[in-house]
């Protein structure tokens, strides 16, 4: 083996990793070449040198570095599940909280509107429930004239008087929903639209005032001689009687009192100068609104319809 | 701490807490492995500051990556061999950086074979006799750093860090002969390198 071959097999050769034939011929070849005995101490060093490298010191900051990356690497994480999962668990909550917090509301709210809602509908209701009542004047209506005097209703009018009588029973029997508005529109030409009162009772009136204007006389009388008025009062059987009372002292005639439920119609005649009285007596019993007073200076009987209603409980 | 005298338990317990999101059981490894992380890194890139970040970026991936170590190997086998890694990539990349600054220590030990170019005169007192201890360091580390990086890494897990042939096969996921085979030539090349320092002088 020349040198070179040698050289190439030491390190081999220091690690024992050669096979023994191997080894024999380097041996041999160590013994008599002085270079390559050199060269096998020199590589033993170079390794000896490598070994005795001294471990070098990390700086101190290197783990507390690692770990503050390593610490915001595990916070980062579930930072991202965190975004992605998180919110539901807020989420979900929060919805079913607005969800039942919106049907209580909305349920609260209705409750609470209810007989808001009622009260709204108050005056229509009373006109809608008028006719029934106002009937019973009706019917006396051409009596009361007669008794006054030559009624002046020409035949013709009489026939539409009743024809509107028939309309209005029919109305009502049907609960129909503007009676009221026609029957306050024969006794009071000066009407005065009640709140609530629909854009349908006002054409139903302007239909009925239609005719009329035919027989202008008539008007003015029925105007003259009929006077509505709505009370309030909180109870409807004790304030019934008053007024019935009051009526009677005020010289009325043909009293006669409807109860309806959660109404009373009081029909009456009395004295046209006695109709200012009966408002300020009827101002003591309960809430009133007058409808036709246009009969201060009218002689004679005036009609009085009187619609006594309870009043609404939390008022 | 040469060798591979680890207790593998001792590693496995922290691992398992490290699995369960346990970053103080991931600290316990860190501290405890840190500084022959940071040798391996330093000797393999022959910079202090590369070897700290190399360690850093290392550990990082480790910690990232507990979930791949399946207890095959050591853990020390698995977490050397990401420093490894992370030494020879940072190494390729300096080297592309720094391509045009060269090595005077390069030529001889790039040649084939690790042919040893200078013969010393004979009869004389080695070279490397002459070497002075205080140099002897520097020079190992210049001559580490002239290496490639495949021999680089096997002189270093092997003479330096002691890891038995096998570890470092599992390490490098290359043959033992092959290991072998490397590392020879490494310690040719060092022979030479430092042959050739005291050639120079």
């Amino acid at each position: 083996m020349e040198c070179k071959d040698i050289q190439k097999r030491l390190s081999a050769y220091i690690e024992k990793v050669v096979s023994s034939k191997q080894k024999a011929a380097i041996d041999a070849h160590l013994r008599q070449c002085k270079r390559c005995r050199q060269d096998l101490a020199d590589l033993k060093r170079t390794i000896k040198y490598v070994q005795q490298l001294k471990d070098v010191e990390p700086p101190r900051w290197l783990a507390q570095r690692v770990m503050a990356r390593v610490r915001a690497e595990a916070e980062e994480k579930p930072g991202i599940v965190k975004r992605l999962f998180y919110p539901i668990h807020i989420k979900i909550p929060l919805e079913a909280i607005a969800v039942i917090f919106l049907a209580v509301g909305t349920i609260y709210i209705f409750k609470t509107m209810q007989p808001q809602m009622q009260l709204a509908r108050i005056p229509t209701e009373t006109k809608e429930m008028a006719p029934a009542p106002a009937t019973a004047p009706k019917k006396e209506a051409p009596a009361a004239p007669s008794k006054k005097g030559p009624a002046p209703v020409t035949a013709e009018e009489q026939l539409m008087y009743e024809k509107r009588m028939e309309t209005q029973t029919e109305r009502s029997m049907g609960k129909a929903k503007a009676p009221a508005a026609m029957a306050e529109q024969e006794r009071t030409a000066a009407t005065v639209p009640a709140a609530g009162t629909t854009y349908r009772d006002e054409s139903d009136r302007r239909g009925l005032l239609a005719p009329k204007a035919t027989s202008p006389k008539a008007a003015a009388e029925s105007k003259a001689k009929e006077v509505r008025f709505l009370i309030t009062v909180k109870d409807l059987e004790v304030a019934s009687k008053d007024i019935e009372e009051t009526l009677q002292l005020l010289g009325g005639k043909s009293i006669k009192t409807v109860p309806l439920g959660n109404k009373t119609v009081i029909d009456a005649e009395i004295d046209a100068k006695k109709v200012q009285k009966l408002s300020d007596q009827l101002h003591l019993i309960g809430e009133v609104q007058e409808k036709g007073l246009a009969a201060e200076a009218t002689e004679g009987d005036v009609a009085i319809t009187i619609d006594v209603l309870k009043t609404p409980e939390n008022r | 701490m040469k060798g591979t005298n680890q207790i593998r338990d001792e590693d496995l317990e922290y691992v398992s807490l490290c699995r369960k999101g346990d970053v103080d059981a991931f600290e316990a490894l860190v501290r405890r492995h840190e500084r022959r992380m940071f040798n391996i890194a330093y000797r393999v890139i022959g910079n202090y500051d590369e070897a700290c970040e190399i360690v850093q970026d290392a550990f990082i991936s480790a910690y990232k990556n507990i979930k791949g170590f399946k207890g095959e190997a050591r853990f020390t086998t698995w977490l050397y061999a990401i420093c490894i890694n992370h030494s020879k990539n940072r190494l390729k990349r300096l080297k592309t950086r720094h391509y045009r600054e060269g090595r005077s220590l390069d030529d001889p030990i790039m040649t084939p074979d690790g042919e040893i170019a200078a013969d010393p005169p004979s009869g004389e007192p080695s070279a490397l006799d002459r070497l002075e201890a205080r140099d002897v360091q520097q020079k190992v580390q210049l001559c580490i750093n002239a290496l490639d990086a495949e021999f680089r890494e096997v002189i270093v897990l092997r003479d330096i860090q002691g890891f038995s042939y096998e570890e470092i096969s599992a390490m490098l996921k290359k043959p033992v002969g092959t290991v072998k085979s490397r590392l020879f030539r490494a310690r040719e090349a060092m022979r030479a390198c430092l042959q050739g320092f005291m050639g120079d002088r």
